[in-house]
């Protein structure tokens, strides 16, 4: 028996791919044609089809990283929202038949072993990683210090924006500084 | 702020691709470095050039996010690369909670320009740090 899957982007459109009906439960992340995963069939045009408007996400070809991550950073809100409220979201994983409350208690338990991993992971990256590292740990710092002081500082610094205040002199009212520029 | 989400949407694309065609490591510098003219012209600003310099810091913030990301990637080995991306949002979300509280207390306490003038002096290390310690990956050399 083998499984035809069509181009998500053109599904009247030949197939793209036909794979014996046991590949499709090869998880080996992407690129795969085709994935099941708790019953839901996850279908992924090929890379050799070029109706698909996104980047070759995943590909061995590093060369589009950067057009991806941008991509993502434009799709990722939109993205969680549909998650959030499609219908056919896939039930919780269960591994070996465990409810997901155990699985979340498992979770908790390996919480120390992960920091652990995860802050001696440095010692194993490349030079240049750790070093980036600290430069986005400065960056994400400074944005944090100023970002939700833009408004405050607009409206009652600068004295941009708002709705006129009936009771306020005009020359104090932040709402009228364009005016007063004009 | 409505500016500075539209300039970041819009250059979304754009920035991708730039990373691609000319690599990661002069975006990230430039990021930083255009972090300052921006909030000094935001700070010591008007109406007007307010409205030159939230596309400003907004577009410098997507170069800045998007290269890093992708430098990430390009650095560290996929085995690794889950470890890594949870050890920088751990450490990051501390410095970004520190970073409001010090924010807010500068802002209340001494000086309401004295948290965007920090930021833009940080930016000064942290360029100096991508520009004298991290090197790119040749493509061909690139963690797939």
């Amino acid at each position: 028996m083998r499984m035809a899957f069509h181009c998500t982007w053109c599904p009247n459109a030949e197939p793209v791919l036909a794979l014996p009906a046991s590949t499709h439960r090869d998880d080996d992340g992407f690129g795969a044609a085709g994935k099941a995963r708790n019953g839901v069939l996850h279908i992924e045009p090929n890379n050799e089809c070029f109706h698909d408007p996104r980047p070759h996400r995943g590909s061995n070809d590093s060369g589009y990283l950067g057009f991806s991550a941008g991509y993502e950073n434009s799709l990722l809100y939109s993205d969680s929202i549909i998650s959030c409220r499609s219908d056919s979201s896939p039930p919780p994983q269960r591994k070996h038949g465990q409810p997901a409350e155990d699985q979340c208690a498992e979770m908790l338990r390996s919480y120390p072993q992960a920091l652990k991993e995860g802050i001696g992971v440095w010692k194993v990256v490349p030079r240049s990683t750790r070093f980036l590292f600290i430069s986005e740990l400065i960056a994400r710092f400074s944005i944090a210090m100023n970002q939700t002081l833009f408004l405050v500082y607009a409206f009652y610094v600068l004295q941009i924006g708002g709705t006129p205040t009936p009771g306020m002199a005009p020359q104090l009212d932040p709402a009228l500084q364009q005016a007063r520029i004009m | 702020m409505t500016v500075l989400f539209i300039s970041m949407i819009t250059a979304s694309f754009p920035v991708g691709k730039l990373l691609d065609r000319i690599g990661r490591r002069i975006p990230l510098i430039a990021s930083y470095l255009l972090m300052i003219p921006a909030t000094l012209l935001f700070i010591y600003g008007n109406y007007y050039t307010t409205l030159l310099a939230m596309p400003l810091i907004g577009f410098s913030m997507l170069l800045g996010f998007t290269s890093s990301q992708a430098m990430f990637a390009d650095l560290v080995p996929t085995s690794q690369r889950g470890k890594v991306t949870g050890s920088v949002n751990f450490f990051a979300y501390i410095f970004m909670a520190l970073g409001g509280v010090i924010g807010g207390l500068l802002y209340d306490t001494v000086s309401p320009q004295l948290p965007f003038i920090m930021s833009a002096i940080l930016a000064i290390p942290a360029a100096l740090i991508v520009i004298m310690h991290v090197h790119e990956p040749k493509p061909e050399d690139r963690e797939a």
